[in-house]
């Protein structure tokens, strides 16, 4: 047994090496002070004993991890974590007077949208990226309003940036194509459709929908990606008042490999699945994806 | 040792599990959380004392997992000793952002058989290992159980430690190196005792 190894070891051991071997088990705990964590971690590499005993107290530490009871977790922190890990944007939060403005001025966005993907009219690019420019950063800024509290969304929102500047360019450069997605049984009634614009070598994806009905305070749009039996969610939304939404997502895989999307009425906190009738909808293989 | 780290089924079903949350698969990250999220909690609880604190704590350790994923290396240990080494972490975090270092002492050591234990766990090995130093602690003198109550759970050092209860910090190192050792060998003499029967 390697204890009674380690105090015969001892006897040959220096005053020095002994108090040292002495803050191995507090070492081991994470309860050394800096200054002892550094004579311990000194002297590990010159003592094999000292290494073996390190061993010896991590196995218990790591014990100790597993001493606590397990608890069962509450009930909506599952619900808490689809949402937090989807790539979501809120348009709520994208400023009214904005986006109310944009509708003044004749031309929705969604139309100038369609009307650029579908290649009619002048050339509204430009405009099109400047709206969509700003409406992204609006979203992103309430992405870092949210998601501040969470330690380690740093990262998370610089990648998040980065994807829709990706997105951004993919649409500028036409590289995209736009697939509709027409009502669904939830959606019938105020003849909502939507459209999403992707490319099957790509995992960012720009989906807007419109006439989507209102749905009650604490519920919200998800969106979903099928892949034969799976489904997985990219995010949530939230439609405004004249049933207009949008998201910029990332699908853990390129667009091509997924065959359909659909959009279901949800809690706002999200959902594992879908849990309704798809508001709008369609078939992703085998559309008019670029040859 | 307890933690021989041969390679099982299980470490095989975790590298795949853990494979799929790197590819950034949801639905994988909720198994993880189905198989462990009661583990975490009740860690996160232990070392919170708060249900909603507890909450978040544990949130903030499946979300870490999902962004730092790719730092798991079966190699360096069990896929259910990371989670819960990022989850004891990140509830000591809190707990430090909380400034909620309790100066009473009794909850620690009395409040932990309150809570049901969830079915999952049982028969785990090292969930049993866990439960029986759990037993072995409240063995100890009541100072030495005490100082590694507040040292792993609370994540406190031997100066934290000296200011936190009043004593000298000579004592504070004596009693947390003793209750340790004599902790070690009742674990090592029943491992030994287990395998002889």
């Amino acid at each position: 047994m390697r204890i009674h190894g380690t105090v015969l070891v001892l006897e040959e051991m220096t005053t020095d090496c002994i108090e040292i071997h002495d803050l191995i088990p507090a070492y081991c705990l994470g309860a050394t002070d800096p200054d002892e964590t550094k004579l311990v971690e000194a002297h590990l590499g010159a003592c094999p004993n000292a290494a073996a005993e390190v061993a010896d107290y991590l196995a218990l530490s790591e014990a100790l991890l597993y001493s606590a009871p397990v608890v069962a977790a509450p009930a909506g922190l599952a619900n808490k974590l689809v949402a937090a890990t989807s790539v979501a944007a809120s348009p709520a939060s994208v400023a009214p007077s904005s986006q109310s403005r944009l509708q003044e001025k004749g031309p929705t966005l969604w139309q100038r949208f369609v009307a650029t993907l579908a290649g009619a009219g002048a050339r509204p690019l430009p405009v099109l990226a400047a709206i969509a420019l700003v409406a992204l950063l609006a979203v992103n800024v309430y992405l870092m309003t949210q998601v501040g509290g969470l330690r380690g969304s740093l990262d998370d929102l610089e990648s998040r940036l980065g994807q829709q500047v990706a997105v951004l360019t993919q649409v500028g450069e036409g590289t995209n194509v736009r697939i509709g997605l027409p009502a669904g049984p939830a959606g019938v009634a105020t003849a909502a459709y939507g459209a999403i614009v992707c490319s099957p070598e790509e995992s960012q994806g720009f989906l807007l929908a419109e006439n989507m009905p209102v749905l009650d305070s604490g519920e919200a749009y998800q969106v979903w990606l099928g892949q034969g039996d799976q489904v997985i969610s990219v995010g949530l939304f939230e439609a405004d008042g004249a049933g207009y939404g949008k998201l910029v997502f990332t699908a853990p895989l390129p667009m091509g490999q997924y065959d359909s999307v659909r959009v279901t009425a949800e809690p706002a906190t999200g959902s594992v699945g879908p849990t309704s009738a798809p508001t709008i909808g369609g078939s992703l293989y085998g559309a008019d994806y670029p040859s | 040792m307890a933690a021989s780290d041969t390679q099982t089924p299980q470490d095989a079903a975790d590298a795949a599990l853990m494979l799929r949350i790197v590819n950034q698969d949801q639905a994988a990250l909720m198994e993880l959380y189905e198989r462990f999220g009661g583990q975490v909690y009740g860690l996160t609880l232990r070392v919170l004392q708060d249900p909603q604190l507890a909450e978040e704590a544990t949130q903030d350790t499946f979300l870490k997992v999902w962004h730092k994923s790719e730092q798991w290396d079966i190699s360096r240990g069990q896929l259910s000793s990371w989670l819960l080494t990022i989850a004891r972490y990140a509830a000591i975090d809190r707990l430090r952002r909380e400034q909620r270092h309790s100066s009473s002492t009794g909850p620690y050591l009395d409040s932990l058989a309150d809570h049901a234990s969830a079915p999952a766990a049982f028969g785990d090995r090292r969930w049993m290992d866990g439960q029986l130093l759990r037993q072995y602690i409240t063995t100890l003198p009541q100072e030495q159980a005490l100082v590694i109550e507040l040292a792993f759970f609370h994540g406190m050092t031997h100066s934290e430690l000296a200011e936190h209860l009043q004593w000298p910090l000579g004592t504070v190192k004596t009693r947390l190196r003793s209750g340790l050792q004599k902790l070690r060998s009742l674990w090592i003499e029943s491992q030994e005792s287990s395998t002889v029967s």
